[in-house]
């Protein structure tokens, strides 16, 4: 160790036995048939997900890479982060790679994303390269010099192999370059040698990339318009023309999105869920008028555009068969009753009602989302403790008068006949209402048996807060 | 009223919950009982469930009170049958407690199992009552059990808790009471003192059920009844009778703690020797041992006047036990030593109780064992740490489990755990609860500052937050679980289970009393220590090492004394592995004090704790031991007691001495003091003692302000005061390891590495230790290295620290033995030869590679993973596997690289310090080295770096932290203020290179920087892990 005060300086001591037995094999590299040429395309975690004016339920890297679909039909994901497109093809019909990647490039600004290019002659070679944000490398013959400078970590092997490799002091994808093939086998992995080939020009296909299937189509309006009816009418034909394209297809959606355009103004979209896959005109035209009552919108609309969501092949109803089904189901039926309810009021104003465990009487009770919430069978969900309460709770406990004595009165004079308690609950602080009352079933002079308390602290006074049937 | 008895209401709680009946009781028993008492009770029973752990305390608050406490236990059988038993008399006493070991033994650790069986069998016809506490809808057969199995001696607990039932559970239970005809008696179900509990009481409930709150539901309780309730509350809650009916069952009751009488065990005692002629035959052989020509006349006189004392207060059966144990201990070859107040007597070391020579030391047992004070004698034996197991199934083999069980420890909330729950329980986000717990580090007590609770991301201002807070400040100190204590052993000589309840530890063939070591002195129960000490071990190791290596027999007892060189090494502070002085404090005492003589050790030992400290009296001692100042004594009471200290008091014994001869408190009131001592940082208390000693110092002619130096004293040993009598057996201790490092470094820091972890210093700094007194120290080898450190011999023939294979961080014990195993018979050619002789796993193998353990079969580390991972494993076909390859072209390690590896495969390096590697960078940025700040005036700026080695907040030092860092030059302590360290927390806390702007302060030979800024520099060391021992 001559240089020892330089802890990173390179030395190198050993000798290889002889270089054709190394992982890089130069004869190899010369088969490359130069005719592919391969951007990798490199998205940061934080732009996953985060494209605008698309589905909200695709996947950005999809998204992306349909859009890229126009260049080359040649494209593949490589997920989670990057896609590959292969853009040998098609250079001259776009004029070069630099107009290409500017188009890329455009793209990515306009959907507010940052994003990493890099073109090489091998797919492998490009992705590597891009997630080192390496330069284009375009000649074969410049790729091993350029990918032996790459560490390791390009590479996306898994952690424990990298590491192994780091100890034995391996930290580009040169220093592998250099070691001895079954060597390197034996020890890394065929796989891994395979990728190193790969990324030098070795046979290397990659499965190409099918956007799913979606279906749209705009009407444009040669005014902005206002009136509802005129929109409910460019809907309707709208409707009417996706049903006889997914008729026609034999193929169904389970969701849409209607898109009114407006000038100026960032388009206003409402996305309609349905029950199930279908291709229902009236269900479609019905949900998507009661959408356009409520709806607020604040501009005129200039266009009205229509998208679906993934489209898939339907199951084969034929329209009587499909009428008949919704009766003899009742709960489906319901359950149309709640969509399009929900769909008028708001998702929030029907509730069922399911029971809490809790001393406190108000709060052993709230509203669920499931009408017909099931209690799990057997639990208790009626205080073991409590033995008398009234079916009607006030909304609100109701405060009661009382008597010169401190007894309480409710509608006459005479005060309340107790008939049992006190039963004392004193619970609930750690939501911060704590309280702290004496419960008592009484009874008034007209024989009502009413459920009164005694407030412990504070006020003392006296509360009707239920009533028994 | 008919059953006011002089205007007062009449009734006794029979049952009542403590925080013992862990998670479900919300108040301490010594609330209880003292508000049992001040509600007019006339009697308490405490009922935890199946457990006697909380009865102690009561016991020792209602002594002093009006009350008649009560010992009982509820307990749930495994037919849901529930029930209170009471304690009538002594024998009733013995079988609840059978009763209650019984369940626990049959169930794992914090629970119990009991059958209708285990009740009949273990309380038979003794007098216990039954309290049967029904369901609201009663079960006649468990009623008939409880009345067939208990005539006469059963009750319905009749407990109305305002849940709207009370009139008809009255109507019910009063039917059932009539079928069965069994009396009926009120009763609280008690789970706290007072109301204000409630919400703590739901909190524990939560807790216990490991829900939130809002989920507990129906397993909260519906109201806060369950409290003490006042007699006018009870009169109007109960019909009178029942009321009435819990008098007659307390008159029925005669047995109080105060009738528990222990028996020493009497097993060791041969036929027709009575226990003082036995001990005194013991004695006399073991005279003739220690002072083969005949003993000094002084020493004569000393032991004849001993063994009086002792056959006075009847203490034979313990100085035997403790013989019996130390006599195991040395047939075993595992070395001890006694310490404690009867522990330095002329007896123990003739019985080789202790080695501490009783014709060197001027030293009076009654000094340690007073006739007044009637306290049991105390010894402690500390035994080589990793043998202790040994010693302790010893005891348990041979008194019996039924005999011998080892005390408790009751580990309460402290501020961390206490956040952690209370903020689990109220739903707060788990992240933040953690992030405050974490921040409570160093011991915050009982407040957490809102600064912290901002740190951690929460508005202190919030009502959720100030929940939190209050609970957990009232939920600190509440016992959480027993655990055992680290070695207290009680024995005795009937049936322990009888005493007191036995319940099994969370370690397997462990039993732990319910009590622990302060309910046992209060009972005046009495325990041996057992206790691990690393030392002994290392002690041990150096003795046989000499002993192989040179063939020189060495011992505690004949290592020569007062070795003028060992002095002198201690007081230039070069002590690192020394036993006790090895501390940063210790060191820095070390050349002031300049220790000459074994006192001077003891000294020493004792000076450098919290509680000298805090009293102030460290620098009057060395100003008068320099001459500085004149040694006075404003009596001659008052010289004889502090001669040896010079005036300063310095050790515990002092202390109470003090208070008996300069305020005239009698043996046992200064005994009192030394109790309220022990608990006045956890509840005060001390104050009526104040008044008292400075009145009857003042009377006695003491100045005023004589007597206020003395109180601020005693104020500050609190629980940190050392006794003398430790000191003198810890400071032989001092003197052995100091002698061993002296003379023979190469052995003592070979028996340290062995017998890791234990001391202040990690093998790291141990290493660079012996290299600096000299031993040469050689890497870990696959060919050299046996699993232990070992010595090996130079050309000169002196001996060579060899690193053993234990240093290889994640090697397994069994792969090193395949490896010696198999280099006994072959050598190994290259790294698959290895491979195929031992069969190594190829983990194994890639920590001995990455360690640098494989330098001789492979050229570097690179090359050894290489050649590791091309390791093919054999078959039967093909038992020798060569398959010819090519070299691969790998990079050398480069100097950084193998001196990361040395520091995460082995935690140390043999190469150059990491920092002499960053020196140009550090130059750089106008780092100083350590040892050019040593150098600098007092007052100098000064900016350094340095690995850190230990982070300290002695809670002596008033929030002041304590880092030593280490650089290639040697070490520099650190100063950290309270305040920097709260804005500069995280960089102290996480740095491992840790940069400090600051100032040089020195104080004769010792030198501190005091911090202004911290840096965090860790990033400049790249990969290396390296690691600081905290201690707080």
């Amino acid at each position: 160790m001559t240089k020892a005060l330089n802890p990173l300086s390179l030395l190198t001591g050993e000798s290889s036995s002889s270089p054709r037995d190394s992982v890089f094999c130069e004869p190899r590299s010369n088969k490359l048939r130069a005719s592919k040429l391969w951007i990798a395309v490199h998205l940061p975690k934080m732009a996953l997900g985060s494209l605008s004016d698309s589905d909200p339920h695709e996947p950005a890297l999809e998204a992306l890479a349909g859009w890229a679909r126009q260049f080359t039909s040649s494209v593949s994901l490589a997920p989670p982060q990057e896609f590959l497109m292969e853009v040998n093809g098609s250079l001259k019909l776009f004029g070069g790679l630099e107009t290409i990647k500017e188009a890329l490039r455009a793209e990515f600004e306009r959907r507010q994303i940052t994003a990493y290019l890099c073109a090489a002659p091998t797919a492998l070679a490009a992705l590597w390269l891009v997630r080192h944000r390496n330069h284009d490398v375009r000649l074969p013959e410049k790729l091993v010099g350029s990918l032996s400078a790459l560490p390791l970590s390009v590479t996306g092997w898994p952690e424990s192999t990298q590491s192994s490799l780091q100890s034995m002091g391996l930290q580009t994808i040169g220093d592998c370059l250099r070691l001895p093939r079954d060597g390197f086998i034996r020890r890394i992995g065929r796989q891994y040698l395979l990728q190193l080939d790969q990324s030098l020009g070795g046979y290397d296909p990659w499965p190409e990339f099918r956007p799913s299937q979606r279906l749209s189509s705009v009407l444009e309006f040669p005014d902005e318009i206002t009136d509802p009816v005129a929109l409910a009418c460019a809907g309707g034909n709208l409707i009417e023309n996706l049903v006889k394209v997914l008729r026609k297809r034999q193929i169904g959606i389970e969701s849409f999105e209607i898109v009114f355009r407006h000038l100026h103004r960032s388009a206003t979209v409402e996305h309609i869920k349905l029950v199930g896959l279908t291709q229902d005109r009236e269900r479609f035209l019905r949900l998507f008028l009661d959408r356009l009552e409520r709806i607020f919108l604040p501009a005129p609309v200039i266009a009205l555009a229509l998208r679906t969501g993934r489209v898939e092949a339907a199951v084969e109803h034929n329209a009587t068969l499909f009428r008949d089904s919704a009766q003899p189901g009742c709960e489906e039926s319901i359950d149309r009753l709640v969509e399009r309810l929900r769909g008028r009021l708001g998702a929030t104003c029907i509730y069922g009602i399911s029971l809490v465990k809790e001393h406190r009487p108000e709060a052993a009770w709230k509203k669920s989302v499931d009408l017909f919430s099931q209690t799990s069978p057997g639990a208790a969900v009626i205080s073991p403790w409590a033995h008398h309460r009234p079916l009607w709770i006030l909304p609100r406990p109701l405060p009661l008068l009382s008597t010169a004595g401190g007894f309480p009165r409710y509608h006459g004079r005479e005060p309340l006949q107790t008939l049992s308690g006190p039963e004392r609950i004193e619970a609930g602080w750690w939501s911060g209402e704590d309280i702290s009352r004496d419960y008592y079933m009484a009874a008034n002079s007209k024989g009502e048996k009413l459920w009164i308390y005694q407030n412990r602290c504070a006020d003392r006074n006296w509360y009707l807060h239920g009533i028994f049937g | 009223m008919e059953f006011l008895a002089n205007g007062m209401l009449r009734y006794a709680e029979l049952h009542c919950l403590s925080n013992f009946t862990f998670l479900r009781g919300a108040s301490h028993p010594e609330e209880q009982v003292k508000r049992a008492a001040e509600l007019g009770y006339s009697g308490l029973a405490l009922t935890d469930e199946c457990s006697l752990a909380g009865v102690v305390r009561a016991h020792s608050v209602a002594r002093k009170l009006p009350l008649q406490l009560i010992i009982g236990s509820e307990f749930k059988l495994d037919n849901d049958l529930k029930m209170v038993v009471l304690a009538a008399d002594r024998k009733a006493y013995g079988a609840l407690t059978a009763l209650i070991s019984c369940g626990r033994r049959a169930a794992d650790k914090g629970s119990y199992h009991l059958t209708r069986d285990d009740v009949s069998r273990c309380l038979g016809s003794s007098e216990n009552l039954i309290l049967w506490l029904p369901a609201e809808d009663p079960d006649l057969s468990q009623g008939a059990w409880v009345k067939e199995s208990f005539p006469d001696r059963v009750w319905l607990a009749t407990e109305l808790l305002v849940n709207g039932q009370d009139r008809h559970l009255l109507k019910v239970w009063t039917k059932t009471a009539k079928v069965l005809g069994i009396p009926m008696v009120a009763s609280g179900n008690v789970h706290m003192h007072c109301r204000e509990r409630r919400r703590l009481q739901d909190t524990v409930t939560a807790i216990r059920l490991k829900v939130p709150l809002e989920r507990a539901g129906f397993e909260l309780y519906p109201n806060g009844e369950r409290f003490l309730r006042s007699l006018e509350a009870l009169a109007r809650g109960y019909p009178v009778e029942l009321l009435k009916e819990t008098l007659a069952i307390t008159e029925r009751i005669h047995f109080s703690l105060d009738e528990l009488r222990y028996e020493y065990p009497h097993d060791l005692i041969p036929v027709g020797e009575t226990p003082a002629s036995h001990l005194r035959a013991l004695t006399e052989k073991g005279m003739r041992w220690r002072w083969p020509h005949g003993a000094p006349d002084k020493v004569l006189k000393l032991i004849e006047h001993e063994l009086e004392l002792i056959a006075e207060l009847c203490y034979e059966p313990y100085f035997l036990t403790v013989h019996d144990i130390v006599q195991f201990a040395r047939s075993e070859h595992i070395l001890c030593q006694g310490r404690g107040s009867a522990a330095n007597s002329a007896v123990c070391y003739c019985l080789g109780i202790t080695e501490v020579d009783p014709a060197r030391m001027e030293m009076l047992m009654e000094r340690f064992i007073s006739k007044e004070r009637n306290e049991p004698p105390d010894i402690d034996v500390d035994f080589e740490h990793e043998r202790r197991e040994e010693v302790i199934q010893y005891i348990y083999k041979k008194y019996s489990r039924e005999r011998a069980a080892l005390a408790a420890t009751v580990i309460s909330y402290r501020a961390r755990s206490a956040v952690r729950d209370v903020g689990k329980a109220l739903g707060l986000d788990e992240l933040q609860v953690n992030a405050l717990a974490k921040s409570l580090q160093w011991g915050d007590g009982r407040q957490i500052g809102s600064e912290r609770v901002r740190e951690a991301g929460l508005d202190p201002a919030s009502p959720v937050v100030h929940r939190l807070l209050t609970l957990v400040s009232a939920l600190i100190g509440f016992p959480r679980h027993l655990s055992q204590h680290v070695g207290g052993f009680v024995i005795s000589q009937g049936i322990l289970s009888e005493l007191a309840p036995i319940e099994n530890a969370a370690m397997p063939n462990r039993t732990v009393i319910q009590w622990d070591k302060n309910d046992l002195e209060e009972l005046g129960l009495l325990k041996v220590d057992v206790l691990g000490l690393g030392i002994l071990s290392a002690i041990r190791r150096s003795f046989d090492l000499i002993q192989a290596f040179y063939g020189r027999e060495l011992s505690m007892s004949n290592l020569p004394p007062e070795d003028p060189a060992v002095y002198e090494m201690i007081s230039r502070a070069d002590t690192v592995g020394v036993f006790q002085i090895e501390s940063r404090a210790q060191m820095a005492m070390l050349p002031r004090l300049k220790p000459k003589c074994y006192y001077d050790l003891v000294i020493e030992v004792a000076i450098i704790r919290p509680g000298p400290i805090q009293g102030g009296m460290v620098h009057p001692y060395l100003r008068r031991r320099d001459g500085k100042e004149p040694v006075s004594y404003p009596s001659p009471q008052v010289e004889q007691v502090l001669k040896r200290t010079l005036g300063v008091p310095i050790f515990q014994e002092q202390v109470m001495k003090l208070a008996v001869v300069a305020a005239g408190f009698t043996p046992g009131e200064a005994d009192d003091l030394r109790r309220a001592m022990a608990a006045w940082r956890r509840g005060g208390g001390l104050e009526r003692f104040e008044q008292r000693l400075i009145q009857g110092m003042l009377d006695r002619g003491y100045t005023g302000e004589f007597a206020e130096r003395i109180f601020k004293q005693i104020k500050g040993f609190g629980e940190y005061g050392f006794p003398e009598s430790h000191a003198a057996s810890f400071a032989l201790l001092v003197y052995v390891s100091a002698w061993l490092k002296c003379h023979e470094p190469a052995v003592f820091f070979c028996a340290l590495l062995n017998s890791q972890p234990m001391g202040f210093y990690a093998p790291a700094q141990l290493i660079r230790s012996a290299r600096k007194d000299g031993v040469e120290v050689r890497p870990v080898d696959i060919y050299s290295s046996d699993w232990d450190s070992t010595l090996e011999r130079n050309t000169h023939g002196d001996p060579v620290l060899r690193l053993g294979l234990h240093l290889v961080k994640g090697l397994s014990a069994a792969g090193a033995e395949q490896v010696i195993g198999a280099r006994r018979t072959h050598g190994f050619t290259n790294i698959q030869d290895l491979a195929e002789q031992t069969g190594l796993g190829r983990k194994d193998l890639n920590v001995l590679a990455a360690s640098g353990a494989l330098k001789s079969l492979a050229t570097n580390r690179h090359r050894a993973r290489w050649d590791i991972a091309g390791v093919q494993k054999p078959t039967p076909l093909f038992p020798q596997i060569r398959i010819p390859e090519g070299t691969p072209l790998l990079r050398i390690p480069t100097e950084g690289q193998n001196i990361a590896a040395d520091y995460r495969h082995l935690g140390f390096t043999l190469g150059r310090h990491p920092l002499a590697l960053l020196r140009t960078r550090l130059i750089a940025m106008h780092i100083e080295q350590a040892s050019l700040v040593t150098e600098l005036a007092h007052g100098t700026a000064t900016y350094v770096a340095g690995l850190v080695i230990t982070r300290q907040r002695p809670s002596s030092a008033a929030g002041v932290t304590f880092v030593t860092i280490e650089d290639e030059t040697g070490y520099l302590n650190l100063v950290v203020w309270e305040r920097l360290a709260k804005s500069q927390r995280s960089i102290l806390l996480g740095a491992t290179l840790l940069g400090v702007k600051g100032h040089v302060q020195k104080e004769g030979e010792v030198v501190h920087v005091v911090a202004d800024r911290l840096y965090d520099h860790s990033a400049l060391l790249g990969s290396l892990p390296a690691q600081s021992r905290d201690f707080h």
